[in-house]
């Protein structure tokens, strides 16, 4: 595989499967649980993104209720009909996370070693 | 595909992995400005409240001692009887109340009890006997028992309403709102049990309703077409706008006021005249403009809540 392919590959990779996806209604049938649990695992301020039951997505960040993290929207709601497009941004809601900042450097530098490595090969042509 | 255009095509990859990690939302320019309008007590209906609002030293959240407008309020709204909530057959047609689930609201028809073992996929929500007769807490002491956190037993699978009859026709609440909100100097405050704000009718806005410990014991705790039902404590409380109680439209087109925060911001509908909703709001729902200085806009019917945290220092709600 050559050096511009991996690099892309594992760009996907990161972007597809490395940040979390949007909390779903569908997961549980626990209805408005779902506002709560898009702030799992959060903190206080962290942007949070969750769906509901006929997947209109909510975006928002993580706020104090009665001693629990729920998910406050602060964005217009996405209706499911016109979201299609802005599913894979809806990822971008969620703020990075440490591992997610290390995934994206590593990204960065093979990324930026497959550009010299590219450069040289079309200097020695 | 020939070198440049892998050059090309890496250097998008690069710049797109970069703009995905810069999309962080922070507070923007929202804050509170210096020319808030104070809180304006003429917009609350005489018939909700148990006198004239009058005004008294208060101490805010953060410490700041203030003058607060002291507003106490009989605990029903005086434009309308509240309820009604339960269905009682299974075969009722006609809408009862209103369940809020999955970010939306519902219809509490007799159909929609019947179905709730297939609406919530859990065969253990049955609530209705063989007559089709639903289980509703048609007293004080069972309304009580099915309301309470750690649900009664014997009240498991009931559909649960009280009456304002069982507290002298309302619960009376005494709300303390600086008269000139105070802004926070850093961070929000968060939301507790105890209402958020005031409406203009003088029904408390309350926090999120704990559905899902409700849901455990496969109760519902129903709510009324204008978001509001009924406990012990806090009395006939709203959880969500649905346009029921009083409001003061804006000449500009901007969405209705329709009460006060506890920090004495206003809090408005949910979308302008036109039916938008705003843009960019804060973490506590809010956002400035010239008119109305710092204020709020209340969450959707279905989301079980109005505003995400308070940006000025509360006042109290008892
Ligand atoms: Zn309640
Ligand atoms: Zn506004």
């Amino acid at each position: 595989m050559s050096a511009a392919r991996l690099a892309l590959t594992v760009v996907v990779f990161v972007l597809v499967l490395g940040l979390p996806s949007p909390a779903s209604a569908h997961d549980s049938g626990d209805g408005n649980a779902f506002m709560w649990r898009a702030c799992d695992g959060r903190q206080l301020d962290d942007t949070c993104a969750f769906q509901n039951a006929v997947h209109d997505l909510y975006r928002g960040t993580c706020q104090s209720m009665s001693n629990a993290l729920v998910c406050v929207r602060n964005q217009p709601i996405e209706r499911a009909a016109s979201q299609l497009p802005n599913r894979m941004a809806s990822s971008n809601a969620q703020s990075p996370r440490w591992w997610q900042w290390l995934a994206m450097a590593g990204v960065l530098a093979i990324s930026g070693a497959a550009m010299v490595v590219l450069h040289a090969g079309k200097r020695q042509r | 595909m020939n070198m440049q255009s892998k050059q090309r095509c890496l250097l998008f990859v690069t710049i797109g992995a970069l703009a995905a990690c810069g999309s962080d939302a922070t507070d923007g320019p929202d804050a509170p400005t210096d020319n808030q309008p104070a809180v304006d007590p003429a917009h609350f209906v005489a018939g909700g409240l148990k006198g004239a609002i009058t005004t008294t030293s208060c101490t805010l959240s953060g410490g700041t001692t203030t003058t607060c407008y002291k507003i106490v309020t009989v605990g029903a709204p005086s434009n309308r009887t509240v309820g009604p909530f339960c269905p009682t057959k299974i075969t009722d047609g006609s809408v009862a109340g209103m369940w809020i689930e999955g970010g939306k609201t519902y219809d509490l028809t007799g159909d929609f009890i019947a179905n709730l073992a297939t609406f919530y996929n859990d065969t253990k929500w049955k609530l209705y006997d063989a007559a089709g007769n639903i289980n509703v807490t048609n007293s004080q002491v069972a309304c009580e028992a099915a309301a309470r956190p750690d649900v009664d037993p014997a009240y498991q699978n009931y559909c649960v309403e009280c009456a304002l009859s069982y507290y002298g026709g309302g619960v009376e609440r005494t709300f303390l709102i600086p008269v000139n909100p105070v802004a926070r100097k850093s961070g929000t405050g968060s939301v507790g049990m105890g209402g958020v704000g005031v409406a203009f009718d003088g029904i408390v806005l309350d926090g999120p309703a704990p559905v899902t410990a409700i849901k455990a014991a496969h109760t519902i705790a129903a709510f009324d077409d204008c978001g509001g039902h009924i406990n012990a404590h806090a009395g006939y409380h709203y959880h969500a706008a649905t346009g029921c109680s009083p409001s003061v439209t804006a000449a500009d087109g901007h969405a209705a006021i329709i009460g006060y925060a506890l920090d004495g911001y206003g809090m408005y509908a949910l979308a302008d005249a036109s039916g938008a909703e705003p843009t960019g709001l804060d973490n506590c729902r809010g956002h400035s403009d010239g008119t109305r200085g710092y204020h709020y806009h209340v969450a959707s019917a279905g989301e079980n809540m109005f505003i995400g945290c308070f940006k000025g220092e509360q006042g109290t709600a008892n």
